[in-house]
């Protein structure tokens, strides 16, 4: 009888202890395995810098490529006297009338545009896997481009999802960069056709109108003449600034004639 | 029975006692341990601090967006920087070369403030020419690049590579300004 009390009371004090030594046990393991977690590094903004690198690099040849296109672009137009509205009339000495400029300009300025600009980033001879898929997404026209609807000087060009992939140590980062790049025809050294004809509209009534044209279009050197008949003038407008178009370093001039 | 029960009692209590024990010892086991756990992850007081690097600039990026405003800079013929070298290796005239040399020089003098060189290097292929290629440096210190052989150059990372793309050729530009 009395052992059987003793055996009875000595279960229950090892059950208790026994309890007490897997709660702590378990309570210890997940401590140890939380703290193994906070054991974490903090970085600086450095570690992005991989990333930036490339997307400054892409920003880099999509302005360069662009200027160029934007330059070819403006030539041909010019050369093609597209910027006028047709019919195209000519005066006996073969100088353009400049009346109004063209309802389609700016559509046909972009679509040139595109195709120069593709032509221009297929002759980049890339290396690096972000800059040919840069390439690639351009000959696909996976682009946007078109006026600045604040600044009608502007061409804006917007690409999305270029992938970047950057590392910093043991990290590697990936991410989808858009592009967003404006083209200022002004700071590219040239004027848009709407400014030339404004100037043209404005410059009409003034008497020297070599000086009106040089202020109002700062980036071009003009020449003014009156016409045999005296009743017109004759305008030759220069950019001072020479492009390399077609592997030749040369300057865009445009002539017309208005009264 | 009395004495039996009385005997049951002190076998009971020593039981208690020994259980009493054997629990409190791994409660201070626990506690300790909990301690020393603890201890490694507090942020405050004088062991554990956050470094943040002394360097002011950002190394590789800054570089380059120094290189990027070079490239992009008006000279005194109203000319970037960039359209020169275009110009230069188009005509191969001396005098062009000289006057990038000239306009790159102020630009980078301007640029290094108070302490600190530069370096600029430009040519079709700069590891392969180094008799022709602009090359421009101000004190630029030994650790930053290595000649190997006959005019081979190593440069360190945080010099900036970029390659100008034209009529189908491409020149090759390195650039570093900071501290030596």
């Amino acid at each position: 009888m009395l052992k059987l009390k003793n055996k009875k009371g000595e279960i229950s004090i090892i059950v208790l202890v026994v309890l007490t030594l897997m709660i702590v046990s378990a309570t210890l393991f997940t401590f140890i395995q939380n703290s193994e977690g906070a054991q974490t590094k903090i970085y600086n903004a450095e570690f992005v810098q991989g990333f930036y690198l490339k997307q400054e690099y892409a920003e880099f040849y999509l302005k360069q490529a662009g200027e160029n296109a934007i330059a070819k672009a403006y030539m041909e137009v010019v050369n093609s006297e597209k910027y006028l509205k047709s019919p195209v009339k000519y005066d006996p000495n073969k100088n353009v009338w400049f009346n109004s400029l063209n309802e389609n300009l700016e559509k046909l300025f972009i679509e040139q545009f595109k195709e120069n600009f593709r032509e221009e980033i297929g002759n980049y001879d890339f290396k690096e896997e972000y800059l040919k898929d840069l390439k690639n997404q351009i000959s696909e026209e996976n682009f946007k481009i078109d006026y600045s609807k604040e600044n009608p000087e502007v061409l804006r060009l917007v690409l999305n999802g270029l992938e970047l992939k950057g590392s910093f140590e043991e990290m590697n980062i990936t991410g989808s960069s858009g592009i967003f790049l404006n083209f200022d025809f002004r700071k590219i050294g040239l004027h848009s056709f709407k400014e030339i004809y404004e100037a043209k509209e404005f410059c009409r009534d003034i008497v020297n109108k070599k000086e009106c044209f040089e202020i109002k279009l700062v980036n071009f050197e003009a020449d003014v003449s009156e016409s045999e008949d005296k009743n017109s003038f004759i305008v030759a407008l220069t950019s001072k600034k020479e492009f390399l178009i077609e592997g030749v370093f040369q300057k865009i001039s445009l002539k017309f004639i208005f009264n | 029975m009395k004495t039996l029960d009385k005997a049951g009692q002190v076998g009971l209590t020593i039981t208690w006692i020994t259980a009493f024990i054997v629990i409190f010892v791994i409660m201070l086991i626990f506690i300790s341990m909990s301690f020393s756990l603890i201890g490694n992850k507090r942020l405050s007081g004088e062991k554990n601090f956050i470094e943040i690097s002394e360097r002011k600039d950002s190394g590789a990026l800054d570089n380059q967006r120094k290189l990027f405003f070079l490239l992009g800079s008006i000279t005194e013929s109203k000319e970037t920087i960039k359209d020169l070298i275009f110009k230069w290796k188009l005509s191969d005239d001396e005098l062009i070369k000289e006057e990038v040399e000239i306009e790159i020089t102020s630009i980078l003098e301007n640029l290094k403030k108070d302490s600190g060189c530069y370096l600029f290097v430009a040519d079709y292929d700069v590891s392969k020419s180094p008799e022709e290629y602009i090359w421009i440096s101000n004190e630029i210190n030994k650790d930053y690049l290595e000649f190997v052989g006959e005019g081979y150059l190593v440069f360190e990372k945080e010099i900036s590579k970029l390659d100008l793309f034209f009529n189908n050729q491409e020149i090759n530009v390195m650039f570093y300004s900071g501290k030596c």
